[in-house]
């Protein structure tokens, strides 16, 4: 069911977000939506019950809602299999599209925005933005299909992989663009080649034993005693 | 221009707590778009690399809430954009605030949360509504927090006009604590430790021998 | 106490909390279900198999097969995820392991007190958790970094003062 008007809403059902039901008030929502348009009656009562504790990675509800309404009716029930799934695709978006992805995406942008500002801007929000849609926009025919068996899908394209491809990916263009970062800015004496190996192996050594915020700001305060001491 | 930076602090709050996750909120597209708002995309391009890179360590999970990169990059964007930042010390110094009150900014979305669950819990309000005023609530959220702390940075920086001026060449401190967590998010960065290490090597390399 | 070394009771088992949080944080390589439901459904069995991270090796079981299985040789680290507190009551006497036991999220249902924000317990499993407590180190918290809530409030839950 390709609809432009769901792929809008199911943006917006995490809005409700509480501690209470988490994501529970949109997934209701969405699934009124839905039944609208797909002709299946589902009366008050369910969908007051479907209101009930649901999290998942946002980019993956309408999958979501494709397995519910092929198992609606089913000796198993489709709750069982929304918990399933919800648990199993929290884990797989939280770890690729906010672990891996999302770094991925940035270094591609930074480097393209060395050469113009506004094509890195693009970059960004396209690359990460094309799977997000195609999961939305297909997510419940594909969730459909399948039923209970999505998981055979996302199996094609090895799941559980995508995260170290992405990380490896990364790890080499963070080298890349630093490089390209001091080049383009002409900081290319050996002092700045020297001052940016001590940075990058303070990083690394520091993100063992400190919390990240708290090593920012101990880093900001260093480079202020730097500057008063005469600047780099 | 000042109604739609304004405006964007709503969609930014919104696209990071309750609808589209479309990268609105990250720091290097704020400072980009902010940047170009107010005609000033170079030096804020590379204020919003360093938060991305800060921001990009950490990880949404469940109910937890990641450290408020967005309102970092908003509000150092909007005050160098506008062109308060007249020396090195002053951008330091208030970065330096910025990070303690990015704790505060966060836990504003708490009672976001807080109002979302009282909203549930009564019961009687439709769930296309709830959806509605968690949005609204989340835009609110954004046209107070952010533009309020852009002010509080005016305001100390208005306080120190004149004095506590020194540096002038912003791009090396950046670039260099951009750097500095650069080893952060290698760390960050999930597979096997000597591979991880070897490919930034040749990342590096290669990037060196280019340019 | 090993840090790498983790029962955790989670009623949603694995997901985003359990990878990012627990596995990537400590770099953990085996990771155990012990769960009678999911181990005889292979659909489960395999949803559960294809999101672990590649490098991780994930074992399934059924509760009376967990205790054999685990204990035929030493793990070296492990994070084992257990469904309910029966589920790790009824393995407990098995294992004589140096663990640390966590309780993350246990869903709340009519007679349950909450004890964080997402754990929520009754009498009987409170009683069972301090029982426990005599043995292992217990915290309640969703991530490694959090601070746990502090178990030592069971005793005033169990003395009724609730």
């Amino acid at each position: 069911m390709k609809s432009i008007k769901l792929f809008v809403k199911s943006l917006f059902y995490n809005s409700n977000l509480n501690i209470e039901n988490m994501q529970g008030t949109g997934f209701s929502w969405l699934l009124g939506e839905y039944s609208k348009k797909n002709g299946v009656d589902l009366n008050d009562q369910i969908l007051k019950e479907e209101t009930s504790y649901f999290n998942t990675h946002p980019f993956f509800i309408n999958f979501i809602l494709g397995v519910w309404f092929k198992e609606f009716g089913t000796m198993e029930g489709p709750d069982y299999w929304k918990k399933v799934y919800s648990s199993a695709f929290a884990a797989v978006g939280d770890s690729v599209f906010y672990h891996s992805y999302r770094v991925f995406c940035f270094t591609i942008a930074a480097l393209a925005g060395f050469y113009n500002i506004l094509l890195g801007l693009f970059i960004y929000l396209a690359l990460y933005n094309i799977p997000h849609f195609y999961f939305l926009f297909y997510g419940y025919d594909i969730g459909f299909k399948y039923g209970k068996n999505l998981i055979v899908w996302f199996n094609r394209f090895k799941v559980n992989q995508w995260g170290q491809f992405f990380d490896t990916i990364s790890a080499f263009f963070l080298g890349f663009f630093l490089s390209v970062m001091i080049g383009v800015n002409n900081f290319t004496s050996l002092w700045h080649y020297f001052f940016g190996a001590v940075m990058l192996f303070m990083g690394l050594s520091f993100a063992r034993i400190l919390n990240v915020g708290i090593a920012f700001i101990i880093a900001v305060i260093g480079f202020g005693i730097i500057l008063l001491l005469g600047g780099l | 221009m000042s109604l739609l930076l304004v405006i964007y602090a709503g969609i930014i709050s919104v696209d990071r707590f309750a609808a589209f996750h479309m990268l609105f909120s990250r720091p290097l597209v704020i400072s980009t778009i902010v940047g170009l708002l107010t005609s000033n995309p170079v030096h804020l391009f590379y204020i919003g690399i360093m938060l991305e890179i800060f921001g990009l360590i950490d990880v949404q999970v469940g109910t937890r809430i990641t450290r408020e990169d967005s309102f970092l990059a908003y509000v150092l964007s909007v005050i160098a954009g506008m062109g308060y930042f007249t020396s090195v010390s002053k951008m330091l110094l208030l970065l330096l605030i910025m990070i303690i009150l990015m704790y505060l900014a966060g836990h504003t979305e708490r009672w976001v949360r807080n109002f979302n669950k009282y909203l549930f819990l009564k019961g009687t309000i439709p769930t296309g509504k709830l959806i509605f005023l968690g949005a609204c609530m989340a835009f609110l959220r954004g046209i107070i927090v952010y533009p309020a702390a852009v002010f509080l940075g005016i305001g100390i920086l208005d306080y120190f006009n004149g004095i506590f001026d020194y540096g002038l060449s912003f791009k090396i401190y950046t670039v260099f604590l951009s750097i500095f967590l650069s080893g952060y998010l290698l760390r960050f960065l999930s597979f096997r430790s000597i591979y991880k290490y070897i490919t930034f090597i040749f990342g590096l390399g290669l990037g060196w021998l280019l340019i | 106490m090993g840090k790498n070394r983790i029962f955790r009771i989670d009623d949603r088992l694995i997901h985003g909390q359990v990878i990012e949080g627990w596995i990537k944080y400590y770099k953990i390589g085996t990771v155990f279900i012990a769960n009678d439901r999911v181990a005889s459904d292979p659909i489960q069995n395999m949803i559960y198999k294809s999101i672990i991270p590649k490098g991780v090796d994930l074992y399934i079981y059924n509760l009376s097969e967990f205790s054999k299985s685990f204990s035929k040789r030493k793990w070296p680290e492990f994070l084992v995820l257990f469904e309910s507190v029966a589920d790790l009551i009824s393995v407990s006497d098995s294992i004589d392991y140096d663990i640390d036991l966590n309780v993350g999220c246990v869903a709340n249902r009519p007679h349950k007190y909450q004890i964080s924000d997402t754990v929520f317990l009754d009498l009987s499993e409170i009683q069972s958790l301090c029982k426990l407590r005599e043995k292992y180190a217990i915290t309640v918290k969703k991530l490694p970094w959090e601070t746990s809530i502090e178990i030592m409030n069971f005793n005033k839950l169990l003395n009724g003062d609730i």
